[in-house]
């Protein structure tokens, strides 16, 4: 009980402003990276890099994507016609090349993509594989795409980027008022008035922050990514045609949170209530 | 709240001040003052008693009904 005491008055406070400072901090480079398009790290000479390290090759985005991908036989389509393609060097050179572009139906013409990785289940790491065993794709399942862009055009950026600025504008505000929260338990003003405000903003936080992702989705849920891996060389025939919407952070236990924040809020507001009583009561 | 303390008016009478009824009755002067100005929300029995014993007087000096009309009316509300 001692070390829980010593640690929450040390670090744990401590630790949720530095959070919510970080998180602040990173949205405001995102929101740079919104408005003026440069990139939200910085790579030294050495190879050191400034920033958010998840965006280096682009904007990290998870796509829900569930199709199962068929036994496949990586085909090579010549001239001649399509042939098996048994020579696991071409295969792979086949598949690098092939996994180099993505089309992306609402970040078209004026998007570049440095990199993507698959997250495949049930099977291989593709790109990553450097065995003989790229022949063959079987029983692939697909759970989920976490592709790295990096759009020129504002509003593919504005797609891309808002619910994750929203996402780390929200850490960043409850993570400051957890702080200010457990400070003021700490130094015995539990039943504060401005405790119970806290709360409540922190509940009423999670609840719009649920609500506005809720409808950027449904809006956004009019539009589907399209991922085709599209060859360089034409005589590659592609296997692989996915689609799928950004994966967005919210739900309802999002909402279920705020609503719990906000009984607490009225629990403590009701005790502030009986201590501001029981001070007047002489 | 229409209930007016007149613990004024029993000092002036008893020729007493704040600070005296406070040590004697064993709260603070804050507390005291909080009384006196009406804006306490209760009083306990305890100290009613102690207030009543050491002024020689009925709850009834001490604490008084007023309808909201006059209270207003009195107090400028």
């Amino acid at each position: 009980m001692k070390f829980i005491n010593w640690w929450t008055n040390n670090y744990t406070i401590g630790g949720l402003y530095l959070v919510s400072i970080l998180t602040f901090i990173f949205s405001l480079i995102l929101l740079g990276s919104l408005l003026f398009g440069y990139h939200p790290n910085y790579k030294t000479k050495g190879g050191f890099v400034f920033g958010i390290a998840d965006f280096e090759k682009g904007i990290p985005l998870d796509l829900q994507i569930s199709s199962l991908i068929p036994d496949t036989s990586i085909s090579l389509a010549t001239q001649k016609g399509i042939i098996s393609g048994d020579d696991p060097a071409k295969i792979r050179e086949y598949l690098n090349d092939q996994l180099k572009i993505i089309n992306n139906r609402l970040v078209t013409s004026d998007t570049t993509t440095l990199h993507y990785r698959l997250i495949p289940w049930n099977s291989k790491e593709i790109l990553d594989d450097t065995s003989n065993y790229l022949g063959k794709i079987s029983n692939m399942k697909i759970k989920g795409v976490s592709v790295h862009i990096q759009p020129e055009n504002f509003m593919s950026r504005l797609i891309l980027i808002f619910p994750i600025i929203l996402q780390m504008l929200l850490i960043a505000f409850c993570s400051w008022r957890l702080g200010a929260f457990l400070h003021f338990i700490q130094n015995d003003y539990s039943f504060d008035k401005s405790n119970y405000k806290r709360l409540r903003n922190i509940g009423w936080g999670l609840i719009v922050y649920n609500l506005v992702l809720f409808t950027f989705d449904f809006l956004l849920s009019r539009f589907t990514i399209i991922i085709s891996t599209q060859s360089t060389n034409n005589n590659f025939q592609s296997p692989l045609h996915l689609s799928g919407n950004p994966d967005l952070h919210y739900g309802y236990l999002y909402f279920l949170g705020g609503c719990i924040f906000l009984i607490l809020a009225s629990a403590f507001n009701k005790g502030h209530q009986l201590q501001n009583e029981q001070d007047l009561t002489i | 709240m229409p209930i007016v303390v007149n613990l004024d008016v029993m000092l002036a009478r008893r020729k007493m001040s704040l600070t005296e009824l406070s040590e004697r009755v064993g709260i603070t002067i804050a507390n005291m003052s909080i009384l006196k100005s009406g804006k306490a929300k209760a009083v306990r029995f305890s100290t009613l008693e102690e207030i009543c014993r050491i002024l020689e007087c009925q709850p009834g000096d001490i604490l008084e009904y007023m309808d909201d009309a006059d209270y207003n009316k009195l107090f400028n509300k």
